[in-house]
């Protein structure tokens, strides 16, 4: 497992922009699987992420201390809101984006919280999101239109995996929206459920993403799809769950890992065929968008679902 | 019953003037704080910061106008950071600016920089003029 490139120090410290910050990304770099996040999950690596918090923009170290820099527990920052609603920005020294903490008081996976004390005595809290570990979050970094995803929606997130993101998506929806999240893999499933237990609003689906009549039972309607499968059906898998679940207009965000799909051809040619699949099953791309610094050879891509053309 | 009877008196105004005290239900109805002076000189800070660091590049900010929404926050690090990134009781402070202040080496970094700006800006003037102009003069003059 630690063949992988960039999993140690050394890794994690080598270039100055980004590329180093590879390491932050946990285990399972170093086989040719396509489901890397389980890897990361399963082998208990996902604290290791950790490293890769050490943020955007630090060039090579000042006087040549080599530690993480970024902003150090402790220090202040001021919160704003961000263009997407129910995500934030943290601005200090650096920008880090941040949801809203449902649970306060409690980090997910090692990642830095920052609290807020209110005029009155209240406190909130906020978490930090790495855009290396969560390809929402690279895609709202490298600047997507719309995420669809926002306060009081419900979400069906296919291919949750340990719960990284789903912790985030759950924070971005809020109290009054419903996170669907879907996972194959037990192991992984486990740390997803340990999620949800702390978060009202996360369904935890241990179930294969193909069979959506296998969990039509626990779920509604949804407004959004988000789906991170990495699996070379996963258009069908989508198309699928689209039928099943989602609303007529309701939207699609998709992140394809070209390597995932077919490792043979281009990066581009991938992301051309799979949006031409979406399209046959009827959902309209809107936006592709590259991950680039934060993922090699992934894209975003966002669609609308037209169900039912409507009569004139 | 009342209160929807006070609900309908509120004017256009009044209506505005509730919906903006707050960022929406958007943003989970984030408050719009008090402008202090200390945390305005913060805002300004944090919209000035590409000055800070030579080594350390931000994308631009050309909005002029302070944020209207925005929360002060306190960082905490993750349970693996104690020792790594985490600043002690000693080295924290109130302000953003005094975070900055506390910092010897950058505080050298800033007077310096403050001094060469300050010496190209006041080129040009009248007491600098001057002295060049004395500087000019020829020997044999300046005896007198």
């Amino acid at each position: 497992m630690d063949s992988g490139r960039g999993f140690g120090r050394g890794g994690g410290r080598g270039g100055g922009r980004g590329g180093g910050d590879r390491g932050g990304r946990g285990g399972g770099r170093g086989g040719f699987s396509c489901i890397q996040k389980r890897g990361a999950a399963a082998g208990g690596r996902g604290t290791r992420g950790g490293r890769g918090d050490r943020g955007r923009g630090r060039g090579g170290g000042r006087g040549g201390r080599g530690g993480k820099a970024g902003v150090k527990g402790g220090s202040k920052v001021i919160i704003e809101p961000h263009r997407h609603p129910g995500v934030f920005v943290a601005r200090g020294k650096e920008d880090l984006l941040v949801t809203k903490n449902l649970v306060s008081g409690e980090s997910v996976y090692g990642e830095k919280r920052i609290s807020v004390e209110g005029p009155d005595g209240t406190k909130t809290e906020y978490r930090v999101w790495n855009p290396f570990r969560s390809k929402l979050a690279a895609g709202i970094l490298g600047g997507v239109d719309h995420i669809y995803i926002a306060p009081g929606k419900k979400v069906l997130y296919l291919g949750a995996a340990s719960g990284t993101t789903v912790s985030h998506v759950a924070d971005i929806v809020g109290p009054e929206g419903v996170v669907y999240a879907v996972e194959f893999s037990h192991r992984s499933g486990r740390d997803l459920i340990n999620v949800a237990k702390k978060r009202t609003n996360v369904i935890p689906i241990i179930e294969d993403a193909r069979h959506p009549q296998k969990y039509r039972m626990l779920m509604n309607m949804v407004d959004v799809i988000f789906a991170d499968v990495a699996q070379p059906d996963q258009a069908r898998i989508i198309a699928l769950n689209a039928h099943h679940f989602l609303k007529n207009n309701g939207n699609i965000v998709i992140s394809i890992k070209a390597n995932c799909i077919d490792s043979t051809v281009e990066a581009a040619t991938v992301f051309a065929r799979e949006v031409k699949k979406l399209q046959e099953e009827r959902i309209k791309p809107l936006e592709q968008l590259t991950l680039e610094p934060y993922e090699r050879d992934h894209a975003l891509v966002i669609g609308r679902y037209i169900r039912a053309q409507e009569d004139k | 019953m009342s209160e929807e009877s006070t609900k309908k008196k509120l004017s256009r105004k009044e209506r505005q003037k509730l919906r903006e005290a707050t960022a929406g239900p958007g943003w989970f109805d984030m408050p719009k704080p008090e402008l202090t002076p200390e945390i305005k000189r913060d805002l300004q800070i944090i919209k000035m910061r590409n000055v800070l660091d030579p080594k350390r590049f931000y994308k631009k900010d050309n909005s002029k106008e302070l944020p209207k929404y925005f929360q002060i926050g306190t960082v905490i690090e993750g349970p693996t950071e104690f020792y790594s990134s985490r600043l002690t009781r000693k080295e924290r402070k109130k302000t953003i600016v005094d975070e900055l202040m506390a910092d010897e080496e950058a505080k050298k970094y800033y007077k310096r920089k403050f001094l060469e700006i300050q010496k190209t800006k006041q080129s040009g003037g009248k007491k600098h003029y001057k002295q060049l102009k004395k500087k000019r003069r020829p020997k044999w003059e300046k005896g007198f």
